[in-house]
This record gives C-alpha cells, structure tokens and sequence, in this order.
C-alpha cells in the first residue's frame, strides 16, 4: 500500500490582507498499514492537516510523499485529488443527494470506467460488509445517520483506495449509534488491512481505533505517540486536556525533607519528589478517575487502609454538584470557587460529606510557567 | 356578571372589527387582482368575437363567439411561433448550460481576477443590448448570418449568455462544497463533476435560469427587429406588429394575435411559474430560493 | 494537473468569447461615435466630438433621451409604490397558496411580451371602444389615452407599472419575509394593526429590495422599446432613446446612432456598475 510522510509542512490562509497560519512545520510518517489518528481540538488545524493529504489543500510550504513520490510541495499540487487513489468519510459524509445508495457506492468506480458486472459485484460486497444491502435502492435523505455513515464508508471503500480518510466520521452520529460506528470501522480496517487515518477532536474515537495518534495543537504537532502513552504522559497541559477530562489546578509548594507538599486551600497532596524544580508553584492535571470519592461515614475512619500503594487521603470535603454518566457519578467538590472533579462509584447527592482519595502516581505535574510536563520522579511511583 | 357581558362583548366587537379588515383586505386584493387580469379577459373574449360582434359590442363585453379570428392568425402565426420556438429554445440551453459551465468555473477559482471577471459579467448582464445596434448587425452580416437562425441564435447568446452565466453562479453558490471535494477524491474529473454532480444537485437553479432565458428571448423585441429581413423569419412578437390596432384594423384579430403570441410563455408562466419567479428573485437579491 | 487546470479553463471560454464580442460591441460604438458615418458620406472620417455636438443640437434625440429618463423615474416610483402595496398586501395573507396566486396575477405581465402588451394597450385606449365606453357610461369624460400628444406618453408609462408592479412586489416581499416572524407576530400579540407592522417593522428592513427593484427597474426602462414601438410606432412624443438610435441608424445616420449609443450605455452605466458591486457579495455568498 502507501507510506504517507509529511516534511515541513506548513499552511498559511489569506483572506484579504490579513494571514492566518494554520499549521506550521509538521513533520509526520504514517506507516503502511497502521491506523493513525490526528486529535486536536476544533480549529487545531488537523482537518487542514488531513485535506493536505486528500490534495485537497496544497501545503503552502514543505512536501507531501506518498513512498517516495512526491504528491504536492510548496503551494504546488503535483498529484491532484482524483489521482492520488484514496477513500475519504467527510463530517458530513457528502454523499450524493441525487443517488440512490448504490449508485452512490457504484460512482468511483463508474468514473474509473469498471464494467457493470464488477461493479455490481463489488457494491454488494461491500454492502455485505457494512450490513447496508436493504437500503442500497434507496437514497441517502431517506435511510439514518448511521446507514449515511455506512455508504460513506462503503464508497471510500470502493475503489480499493491506498488508503482511508476518516473526517470526524462519528460526530454526527448519537451516542448509541457512534459505539456501533467504531466498532465496524475497527472490524473494516482488520479486515482489508487497509492504511487508515482518523481526525477527531474526540479522544474516545483516538482509543477506540487508534494505534499511534499525533496531537495537534494552534498549528502545532506537540506529541506523537500510543493514545496510552499521551494519556498517561502528556508533554504538555494542553495535550493532557485535549485527551480527556482533566482538573488543571495550581499548587502552592512547601518543602519538607527533600519532598514537596503540594497545598491548594485545604487541598493537600504529600510527599512528592521534584528535582530542580524552582518556583515557588507548580500546576497539577488530575483526571477525574484519579480522584476517588466516597461517601463518608462516621463509622469507618481509617478507610486509608482500603486502597493501597500511590493512593493518597486528602481529606473530607462537601460534594458541590453531581452528575451520572455512564455506571459512574462524577462529584464536583468546590474549593473556594475552584471546581476540582472526582469519580464515584456509589451515588452522592448535592451536600454529602464526602471522602477524597487521590492517584499519586497517575498526577501529572506541569511547570508552573510553561505548563510543561515534568517527569514524575520514579521514586514516588516506587514509594 | 356584568363586567363578564362587558369583556364578551368587547372580544365579539375586537372579533367583528378583525373580520370587517380581513374582507375589506380581500376586496382589495380582488379589485386589483381584475385590473391585473383584465387583459387576459379581453383577449380571450374579443378574439373569441365575430366580425359582426366587433361592430356592435366594445372590447370590454363579450358577444356572440367564434372560432374564427383564432383560426386566422393562428394560421398567420404558425410560421413565426415556430421561428420563435427556434430562436429561443436553443438560446436558453445554450445560455443556461454554457453559463453554468462558467459559473462552476468561478464556483471553483474564488481569485482576485475572477471577481474582476464575474464583475464584467453581472454588468454584462444589464447593458441595455439595443445600443449594439450597429455593431451588431454589422458583424453578423459579416460573417453572413443576416436573416438566418444560427445570426439570430448567435445575437441573443451575446446578450443570454452573461444572464445564465450570473443567474447559475448564484444558484451554485449554495452546493455544498465537501460533496463536490467528495467527487474529486471519488476520482472524478471536472468535466464529470460538473455534470453527474454539480447539474443534478443545482436542477432547480438550471430550470429557474432556463425558463427565465426562454421568457426573456420570447419576448425580445429588438433583436428580430435588426437581423430579420424577411417576412418569413418573423418572430412571434414581431408578427404582432401586422396586427397593432389602427382604425380600420378590427380588432377581434389584434387580441387573438396577442393571446396566441404570449400563449407559450403563458402556459410556461401558469405551470413552471415559480421557476420563473426565483430567477428574477435571483437575479435582484441573489436569494437561491 | 496541469492539464485539469487547464480543462477547468476551458468552462470559462465560452462565455469569455460572446463576453468579449460584448465588450468589442460597446468600443466599437465609442469608436464609430467619433467618426462621421453617414448615408452621404463615402468615405468616414474622425471628427471627434462633432457628431455629439451635432446630436444634442437635435431637439428630437434630446426629448427621447429626457423621455427615457422621466420614464425611468416616474416607473420606479409608481413601480415602488404598487410594490409595497401588492406585496403588503400578500404579506398579511395567511394560507400560502393564496399567496402564490396572487403573486402570480401580479407578475404574470412579465411574462407577456411588451410588443403583446402594446396590441392590448392600444385597443384598451381606444376612445371608442375602449375603457372610455365605460368612462362615458358613468359620467366620466372621454379621456384621449394614445391620441393626444400630452395624454400619450402617461398612458404609456401606466402600461408599464402594470407591467413591473409585480416584479418590484416579488423583492419587497422577499424582504418582508426576511424579517423574523416572531417580532410579526409579538407585535400582533400587542395588537398594533397591520398599517403599522408595516411602517414599524417590516419596511425598515426593506432597503435591500428598495435598491434592487430601483435599479433592476431603471435598467428596464431605458430598454423600452417594442412598446411605445407597437402602440404608438415612431412618433416623437413618445419615442425613447432607444428607439431614437434605431430611427438614426434606419435613416442611415450611423455615427449618430453610435453615439447616442454611447450615452444611453453611459447613463446605464451609472446604475448598472454601482448595482453591480453591490450585487456581488450577495450573489456569490458561499464562502
């Protein structure tokens, strides 16, 4: 199949005078056969990142390979669009209103002149594939988001492209419908063993389907890496927000014996080593997961016992606002107006004393002033 | 209980006061809506009247009817409808079809040069043709098209073109881009997007534009006029002036000759007039409709 | 790609050919107004403003000019008029259907050919049988239409607004439209009566379609031609400028007729350009 590689690339749009820098000197390999993911939040530049791939923007300065042919350069497209041979799943699916399913799923392979029993043959196949045989005589306006998802998929599919572009391809799908979405994605890609890369905002999709995910953020490629990886280890603040869910807070910080306390209000995390670190504050990313919350009783004091290792008490604070999702409650504790939130198992209600309990080894810790990761020490990860 | 009489009887007068506005509203809207149609009436009732029924009766009431008049200038007419029917039948494919083909070309380059370009185009479309009089005529006589379908055909396109060309940019404007990038990445080229994808998708525009042309050629006056020499080559409308009321003239013939002449666009009108309607609209406010 | 730059090229073509013949139209004009072509001339020659210094020296070539401009006021003004009127009148309508077919009734003449609507118009002024029989039967006097010089050209001109009322109704009902129904309808709750929606609400949002049905109407009405043309033929008190260059150029005064060419594209350019830029963001709104 194909090596896609990205030297230097970068993107300026103009409109009337003023200039707008949407990407600036990404280098990026995407592996034959791999499913890579581009995660960044609206605007970042992936979907920029992903039409200069398509051909469907020229990069105004660097080159795009694919293996060793060079498909555009420097505000040049060298190969356009309709000959770089690939499958694209718009946002929206840009499916053709005009034709019915089949013909939708039959138009690539017209334009490149297959003859009618091959064509044939090669819709129903994929069809199979996709479970959307039933509604191939209908057209796309009367069939739902899913099945419309489906035909995309199935149309980026027909001409046995050298690889396959997903454009967000679940945000226009429901919750229930998006699971099923990721799922057949996963089963197609095993399938045809196809080179495949997905632009999301929505980390979900990037640890769905993922095997290696590039982050980027205003323009920039901040981490390349497992979707493990920069969960666990993000280089930066933003990275680590744009992952998932994370509290961002600053720490006061007070040594104690060649280890740090790390004091927010009544907040306090002990016992953290830090090498030449010189600020006087430090800003933390705890993921709600990270942040156990149980509901106190009188009876059981010495509840510190229950979890081992790196889990830290902090203390007995008051549950602020409470939401279920998805077989957990995350609680909002409100500490002097800044909210931090944390993950129960048991439901908890507006007001309830509870007991806050924290990950040690799973904080990240950010410099103060250039919000930058700072290894976590091994020793606390050891103690 | 009085007070409850008083508010009853306040909500029946509010309700009476609204009914009086709702028909005197509707008795406008009728009194103008006969003005607007009073042509159409006596066209029909005097070019249904005899010759003896022009002599005794005005234009404005029917007499005794008769195939006749209709039966004559239609007759008359037959040649020059059909000359019609061939001036401008092409006229607004070729406009309409050649025009969108220029409007997906600005459709797709969005440059400086191009606006420069577009902006000839919408002036084009508004330069009153009749000042090309002589240049006109001097150049298809040059190339030896005077009196002749394709001279006529090639005039009005001067002046269509650039009216299918703004009327189809306007309604490209609204095609959604990613289904057209879809196409490219499909692997179709642009002489396949424009017509397996961009036509189908923007068919009411195309009609709209369509019908608008058709209409506006049918109607043209000024281009038969010039290149026409013979009588035979008339169009529908310039055969209408044999027909102009002068006294002598009866003037059962004069109506019947005008309704025959406008009965196409009519028909067009009374069926695909909405198609009509969005390309004016379009053509002042750029709404897509 | 060179070659799909190059296809896409080539839908452009087309049009730029007949746009340019267009173009090529409009300086031959200019050029042609410079000389001095005419029947008894062999061979023409330049003579720079002369043929215009000749042609505003014309009293009948500066009445029709002053005529298609007087046309063009006096019609957007009753045009505007009649188009506020009629589409207000359609706005308070409630059932959609009635809706489209009294905005058909209305622009329907737009779709009936000026030289059919002069043969109409003629015999509808006809003193005998026409409209005044109905005059004279109610009491009115005779009123002359056509045949008097003074009464000729305002029968036209009414000939007209019937013709363009509908067209100016269609773009101020579009714009009445646009105005959001909720404050309609707010403004109903706090029963201020439809006279006043109007004044209040809706016709201050009616700028955009006051401009367009302005301009797309004096655009129009310096082509008028086939109607003063068949109502009344070539006659001097109702002749327009158009009309005008025609009678020069049939009476083989092909300089003249150039050059009065010339200024009607001229004083149409006055409109036409600004219109134009104007237009253009709208019209190609997609990015």
């Amino acid at each position: 199949m194909v090596n896609i590689k990205l030297n230097n690339v970068s993107k300026i749009f103009k409109k009337g005078k003023t200039e707008f820098k949407a990407l600036s000197n990404i280098n990026l390999e995407i592996p034959d056969n791999s499913f890579f993911g581009i995660l960044g939040a609206s605007g970042a530049g992936k979907t920029t990142t992903m039409r200069i791939i398509a051909g469907l923007e020229a990069p105004t300065m660097g080159e795009v390979l694919f293996d060793k042919t060079v498909v555009s350069k420097d505000d040049r497209t060298i190969i356009d669009p309709e000959e770089r041979d690939i499958g694209m799943v718009f946002q929206n699916w840009a499916l053709y209103p005009h034709m019915n399913n089949y013909e939708n799923i039959a138009f690539p392979l017209k334009v490149k002149k297959w003859n009618q029993n091959e064509i044939t043959k090669r819709v129903y196949e994929l069809a199979d594939i996709l479970g959307i045989r039933e509604v191939l005589a209908k057209r796309p306006g009367e069939i739902s988001g899913g099945q419309q998802q489906r035909v995309a998929v199935a149309r980026a599919l027909a001409k046995n492209p050298k690889f396959l572009l997903l454009d967000e391809p679940f945000s226009n799908l429901d919750a229930n419908a998006r699971d099923d979405a990721r799922a057949l994605v996963k089963k197609v890609k095993n399938e045809l063993g196809i080179t495949t890369i997905i632009v999301s905002h929505d980390p979900a999709d990037i640890f769905a389907l993922a095997e290696k995910v590039a982050v980027i953020s205003r323009g920039n490629l901040v981490q390349l890496g497992t979707p493990k990886d920069l969960y666990d280890y993000p280089s930066n603040e933003r990275v680590a927000g744009t992952l998932g869910d994370i509290n961002i807070v600053d720490f006061d910080l007070k040594e104690k014996n060649g280890y740090y306390d790390l004091i927010f209000e009544n907040f306090i995390i002990t016992g953290i080593k830090l090498n030449d670190y010189n600020d006087s504050k430090i800003t933390l990313g705890i993921r709600p997961e990270d942040l156990i919350i149980e509901k106190s009783t009188e009876i059981d004091s010495n509840i510190e016992t229950k979890y081992e290792g790196n889990t830290q008490k902090i203390g007995v604070f008051e549950a602020d606002t409470v939401n279920y999702n998805q077989g957990s409650f995350s609680v909002v504790l409100n500490i002097s107006g800044t909210k931090i939130k944390g993950i129960s198992r048991e439901p908890i209600f507006y007001g309830d004393k509870v007991n806050v309990y924290i990950n040690k080894s799973k904080i990240k810790l950010f410099e103060y002033a250039s919000k930058d990761a700072i290894k976590l020490n091994e020793e606390i990860e050891r103690n | 209980m009085i007070k409850n009489k008083n508010t009853n009887s306040n909500i029946n007068g509010a309700k009476n006061v609204k009914n009086v506005k709702r028909i005197i509203h509707n008795i406008i809207l009728v009194i103008f809506s006969i003005l607007w149609l009073f042509p159409i009436y006596v066209m029909v009732i005097d070019g249904l009247k005899s010759a003896s029924g022009v002599l005794i009766t005005p234009i404005l009431f029917p007499a005794k009817s008769s195939l006749g008049p209709f039966i004559t200038v239609t007759t008359a007419l037959e040649r020059p409808i059909l000359n019609s029917i061939i001036y401008t039948v092409p006229t607004a494919i070729i406009s309409t079809y050649i025009g969108a083909m220029a409007a997906f070309y600005f459709y797709k380059k969005a440059r400086m040069i191009n606006t420069l370009l577009f902006t000839i185009i919408a002036i084009a479309t508004f330069v009153p043709y009749e000042i090309t009089l002589l240049p006109l005529t001097k150049f298809i006589s040059s190339i030896g098209l005077l009196n002749t379908y394709p001279g006529i055909i090639i005039a009005m396109l001067i002046f269509y073109l650039p009216t299918g060309a703004l009327l189809m940019s306007i309604f490209l404007a609204v095609l959604p881009k990613t289904t057209l990038e879809s196409a490219r990445i499909d692997g179709a080229n642009d002489w396949t997007i424009f017509n397996k994808v961009v036509l189908p998708l923007a068919m009411p525009g195309f009609i709209s534009t369509f019908i608008f042309i058709l209409i506006e050629s049918w109607n043209n006056f000024f281009v038969p006029l010039v290149l026409v020499t013979t009588p035979g080559m008339n169009s529908a409308s310039l055969a209408l002036m044999s027909y102009t009321g002068g006294y002598g003239t009866l003037y059962n013939e004069s109506f019947a000759s005008a309704f025959i002449a406008s009965l196409i666009p009519l028909v067009i009108f009374v069926f695909l007039g909405r198609y009509f309607i969005r390309g004016f609209q379009a053509f002042g406010t750029g709404r897509k409709g | 790609m060179n070659k799909n730059k190059f296809t896409i090229f080539l839908f452009l073509i087309p049009t730029l050919i007949f746009g340019i013949l267009l173009l090529y139209f409009v300086f031959y004009n200019v050029y042609y107004s410079f000389l001095d072509s005419s029947a008894t001339v062999l061979v023409a020659k330049f003579v720079g403003f002369a043929t215009y210094k000749e042609l505003f020296s014309n009293a009948l070539v500066v009445s029709s000019l002053k005529r298609s401009i007087i046309w063009a006021f006096v019609l957007i003004a009753g045009g505007n008029v009649m188009g506020i009127f009629f589409a207000s009148l359609i706005y308070f309508l409630r059932n959609q259907k009635t809706r489209a077919v009294y905005t058909s009734i209305f622009v329907y003449p737009l779709a009936v050919s000026m030289a059919a609507s002069g043969v109409i118009w003629t015999w509808l002024f006809n003193i005998n049988d026409g409209v005044d029989y109905l005059f004279v039967r109610i009491g009115l006097p005779r009123f002359p239409w056509l045949d008097s010089p003074a009464t000729a050209f305002p029968s036209l001109i009414l000939v007209s607004i019937w013709v363009f009322s509908g067209l100016a109704s269609l773009f101020y009902l579009a714009s009445f439209q646009n105005v959001s129904k909720d404050i309609v309808e707010s403004a109903k709750i706090d029963s201020a009566s439809s006279f006043r929606i109007l004044r209040k609400i809706l016709l201050p949002e009616a700028k955009n379609a006051f401009i367009v049905s302005t301009a797309i109407i004096f655009i129009f009405a310096l082509r008028f031609f086939s109607l003063p043309y068949v109502a009344t033929l070539l006659n001097p008190y109702t002749e327009t400028s158009v009309e005008n260059l025609y009678v020069l150029y049939t009476s083989l005064s092909f300089s003249e007729s150039s050059a009065e060419s010339v200024i009607v594209m001229l004083i149409a350019l006055v409109v036409v350009i600004p219109f134009a830029l104007y237009g253009i963001k709208r019209w190609l709104a997609n990015d």
